[in-house]
């Protein structure tokens, strides 16, 4: 390519010694054209994160780089003294991080680390007229009273507006190439959009190269001009947008745009089902008291659900969703409202009544490393609960067990730590361990939300057969309006503590009727793009070959 | 006066612990084998510092236990003969060499270093051991449950915590108070609390299955009141376990002092870890508090509670050089490092080298458990 402004050769990073493969980046070529915005595309792991870090000569430690080059501007940027890559860093090649508030120094007011900038990399530019120009700067990131801004501090501005301060320094020297690390991905959906439309409009004004990394194919049909598969250290596929989202030629990608779950919701409730609900909610409400006043965190959550349903809770973060489940667990306990689980109303309960009735409402947690007690094996976790319910020590065994397989995780993770599983086997234990109650009501809190598209797709899955084959009623909580298509009977989205929109999936998806939700569905990346899909029996397929070639290796 | 050569010395040194050499190859032989198996522990392989803490720590360990194969002269032997001799001097009547010299009274400097190790020994980690056990059973409530109950107990740690600690061992040490039953009182609520932590954990464990539960008590209080007897009131129905009042009255100050500390961290550690999602899904299953802190909460504060407690042994050890430094509790014939420092420290001028064997001895012991736990940290931040 002819007008490439940057030329990665033949790059090889080894890892440490003892990691689960020798390279972080094994033999990667790639041009990236001037003016373009790339994206590259992969799962955690997958190497794109330490690529780009070798782009501004700054690898971790602990990683090596053995072979290549990254040829910019007629030279190689790993083969730059320090001080030459300190006037390149910042000014020519900029970068952009994943959160913003910890790429913002908290101690020094926001202001004055954009003109820090301009005073390392611009010094024609007098001190006296830096404000000025960081002023400017500010108000072309479309950031409200830029004055006010200028002179707070990183905590006391917003996700979105910290990720705009950090977009204004690192577009302060107007680089050539800006490097953008997942900068969406900490923030909310609707924050999500906007900061994805200004750095659109940026570029048109700054003409610069971008270079964004994401994992979220969303995203990319948003921004990027070309693409970038990685997997496994390498460059799987190559080529424009369309090209790449629509007609897959490499069998991974494939596989990872089959992964991504439709804006179309699949179920649909029998609105007409008179039996008895599983669980009533009515009138919840959550006051936090603070110095300051109050705050209602959950303002008058109200529904029904029966056997074998699913309601999806949407919503931004702070809307009040995960206050909704710890309230319903009773992990915190309402400020008014009542919750009853068949016919029992669960919230009067206390002391051995309500030690008792927990294992009807159980949850599976977020977070698939801090939910396991690293301490103790997976068996003893699905026993414990088991035995509390006055199971004998062989019988809970046996249940153990059979859990295990039917999380899809045989009889070997019986006696293993949480240490040696990944974070979709981890969820599944924490499935498993849920279901080990014979709950009638599980409360799932963001639970696929931190797993790779893949991986969640299989949960999904997952949840969805154990559902029909337990028949309990799933309360979901998700920010990604995706998921909540594919699982939910009904789906209630929230803004401000407040379920501002009830309705059928479809209904919600089809007809919404609040604003907020209308905001909401627009501002989901990528719905304009219909992934093409694999039938079952292809995707199956093409998973035992990868799996094949990647045992060979 | 006939003497040996520095040579002779150190080759003398060395023969004599030959029980310690032989010891430390087999156990370093032993965990390297079992490396993979020994978790934190096996890991210290991958720190210098922390194979340097161990093998210092281990040192003393053995030194303490082939104490009597080691030494050279009874450590209460005097020779008003050779009274403050320089390293090396050759009892001619015995044949043997006071390899570090004498001190006043004409005792071996070698041998009582190597049986003040004993005393060291004995005390440091057992007292340590108690003050964990007060710490954590009173810690991971106030840590877990909060409220008033934490509120008083932290007081009162913050109160133990800004007293000197020096001026407290007066007050606790002293000879008067020994006579008191001041020093029974204290034991006696202390050694409650080792038997009240057991029984939390099993209660905990195994509160649903009363097979199991009951036979396990019974175990527990039995074996509890037997060493209770034997410990606090010094009247063991058997005769077997005993311990020297002057001792108890320092076990009991130095436990009391230490807890307060211990509890702090533990009570830290659970306010972190209470917040863990494991924690919130064992609290939705239905266990009872107890089962969530002694089994969800505690093993995973293990990592900076292992550290912790090689540090608190090394406050402890210097804790038993000050109070023998100042005479207090132990016998005035002891051979404890800190008493050697004071029955030696006016005879510098004269016999340089005088104060140096117990001086060195104690700054290795906890020299060794510093860099130690400096070893562990490093390999449980890895965890």
């Amino acid at each position: 390519m002819s007008d490439a402004i940057l030329e990665i050769r033949d790059l090889s990073i080894s890892l440490p010694k003892n990691a689960d493969r020798k390279y972080a980046v094994k033999d990667v070529n790639l041009d990236v054209a001037k003016g373009e915005i790339l994206c590259i595309v992969g799962e955690s792991g997958s190497g794109k994160s330490v690529m780009t870090s070798a782009i501004l000569n700054d690898v971790p430690d602990t990683l090596n780089i053995t072979s290549g080059s990254v040829e910019f501007d007629g030279q190689d940027i790993l083969k730059l003294s320090q001080i030459q890559l300190n006037k390149l860093r910042g000014a020519r090649i900029s970068m952009i991080y994943q959160e913003p508030m910890a790429a913002l120094n908290p101690s020094i007011r926001v202001g004055k680390q954009v003109d820090e900038v301009f005073a390392l990399h611009r010094p024609e530019i007098k001190s006296k007229d830096r404000k000025g120009e960081t002023l400017k700067l500010l108000n072309q990131m479309k950031l409200p009273t830029p004055e006010r801004i200028y002179a707070s501090y990183a905590h006391q501005v917003s996700g979105g507006q910290c990720q705009r301060i950090v977009i204004a320094m690192a577009l302060a020297c107007n680089p050539d190439i800006l490097i953008a690390d997942e900068p969406t991905t900490a923030l909310d959906v609707t924050t999500q959009a906007e900061i994805l439309r200004l750095i659109s409009d940026l570029k048109e004004v700054y003409k610069n190269t971008i270079i964004f990394i994401t994992h979220d194919f969303g995203v990319v049909t948003d921004i990027a001009d070309r693409v970038v598969v990685m997997c496994q250290g390498k460059i799987i596929e190559e080529g424009l947008k369309e090209e790449v989202l629509m007609t897959p030629k490499e069998p991974y990608t494939k596989l990872l745009v089959d992964a991504m779950p439709l804006l179309e919701t699949k179920r649909t409730p029998d609105q007409s089902r008179v039996d008895d609900p599983s669980v009533i909610v009515n009138e919840l409400h959550k006051i936090y008291k603070t110095r300051t006043g109050q705050v209602h965190a959950l303002n008058d959550a109200s529904f029904v659900l029966r056997k074998g349903e699913t309601l999806g809770v949407v919503g931004e973060s702070g809307s009040g969703k995960s206050t909704l489940a710890k309230t319903l667990i009773r992990l915190e306990e309402p400020t008014s409202g009542s919750v009853s689980i068949g016919q029992e109303n669960f919230l009067s309960l206390s002391g051995r009544g309500l030690i008792a009735s927990r294992k009807k409402i159980q949850m599976i947690f977020q977070d698939p490393f801090g939910s396991l007690n690293p301490s103790q094996t997976v068996g003893f976790m699905l026993m414990r609960g088991l035995e509390l319910q006055g199971v004998d020590t062989i019988e809970a065994k046996d249940r153990a067990i059979e859990l295990l397989q039917q999380v899809g995780l045989g009889e070997q993770a019986f006696k293993r730590k949480p240490r040696n599983f990944s974070g979709g086997q981890r969820q599944r234990i924490g499935i498993a361990r849920a279901l080990s109650m014979g709950p009638d009501v599980i409360v799932a809190d963001e639970c696929v939300s931190a797993l790779d598209l893949s991986v969640q797709k299989q949960v999904l899955l997952l949840l969805n057969d154990l559902q029909k084959t337990y028949q309990m009623a799933i309360i979901f909580i998700t920010h990604d309006l995706r998921v909540a298509a594919q699982v939910s009977d009904y789906i209630t989205v929230m803004e401000k503590g407040k379920m501002v929109e009830f309705g059928t999936a479809s209904d919600v998806f089809n007809q919404p009727k609040h604003e907020y939700t209308k905001r909401l569905l627009e501002a989901a990346p990528g719905r304009d793009w219909h992934p093409p899909r694999l039938s079952a029996e292809e995707a199956a397929e093409i998973a035992k070959s990868l799996e094949e070639s990647s045992l060979e290796q | 006066m006939e003497s040996i050569s520095t040579f002779e010395i150190w080759l003398t040194f060395f023969k004599q612990l030959w029980p310690v050499w032989l010891a430390l190859a087999i156990t370093f032989t032993a965990i390297y084998q079992w490396r993979a198996r020994l978790g934190v522990l096996g890991r210290i392989f991958d720190s210098p510092v922390g194979i340097v803490g161990l093998l210092i720590v281990l040192f003393w360990v053995f030194s303490a236990i082939f104490a009597d194969i080691i030494v050279l002269f009874d450590s209460l032997e005097q020779s008003g003969l050779y009274r403050r001799k320089p390293p090396g001097t050759m009892n001619v009547a015995r044949g043997i060499p006071y390899i570090f010299g004498t001190d006043t009274l004409g005792r071996d400097l070698f041998s009582r270093m190597i049986y003040g190790s004993q005393i060291v020994l004995l005390i440091a980690p057992a007292a340590s051991l108690v003050a964990y056990v007060v710490g954590i059973t009173l810690g991971l409530p106030a840590g877990y449950i909060g409220g008033k109950f934490d509120t008083v107990l932290s007081f009162l740690a913050n109160l133990v915590l800004a007293f000197p600690v020096i001026l407290l061992f007066y007050l606790l040490v002293a000879p008067g108070i020994r006579e008191t039953i001041l020093p029974n009182i204290m034991a006696g609520v202390f050694f409650i609390f080792p038997i009240l932590f057991a029984l939390m954990v099993v209660y905990s464990r195994f509160a649903e299955r009363l097979r199991v539960l009951i036979p396990s008590s019974i175990i527990i209080l039995a074996i509890g009141a037997w060493l209770y007897s034997g410990l606090v009131f010094n009247a063991d129905p058997l005769g077997i376990v005993a311990i020297d009042p002057g001792e108890l009255n320092i076990f009991a100050a130095v436990v009391f002092t230490t807890s307060p500390g211990v509890f702090r961290i533990v009570r830290g550690l659970t306010m972190d870890i209470r917040t863990r999602d494991y924690v919130a899904a064992a609290v939705t299953r239905g266990e009872n508090p107890l089962f969530v802190m002694i089994w969800e909460i505690l093993p995973n504060a293990r990592g900076p509670l292992i550290v912790d407690s090689c540090l608190r042994i090394g406050y402890v050890t210097i804790l038993l050089g000050t109070l023998g430094f100042f005479g207090l509790g132990m016998e005035p014939e002891s051979p404890d490092w800190g008493s050697m420092i004071n029955q030696t420290r006016s005879y510098i001028r004269l016999v340089p080298t005088i104060v140096l064997p117990a001086t060195l001895a104690l700054a290795s012991f906890v020299l060794g458990l510093n860099l130690l736990a400096d070893g562990l940290r490093e390999q449980s931040l890895k965890d």
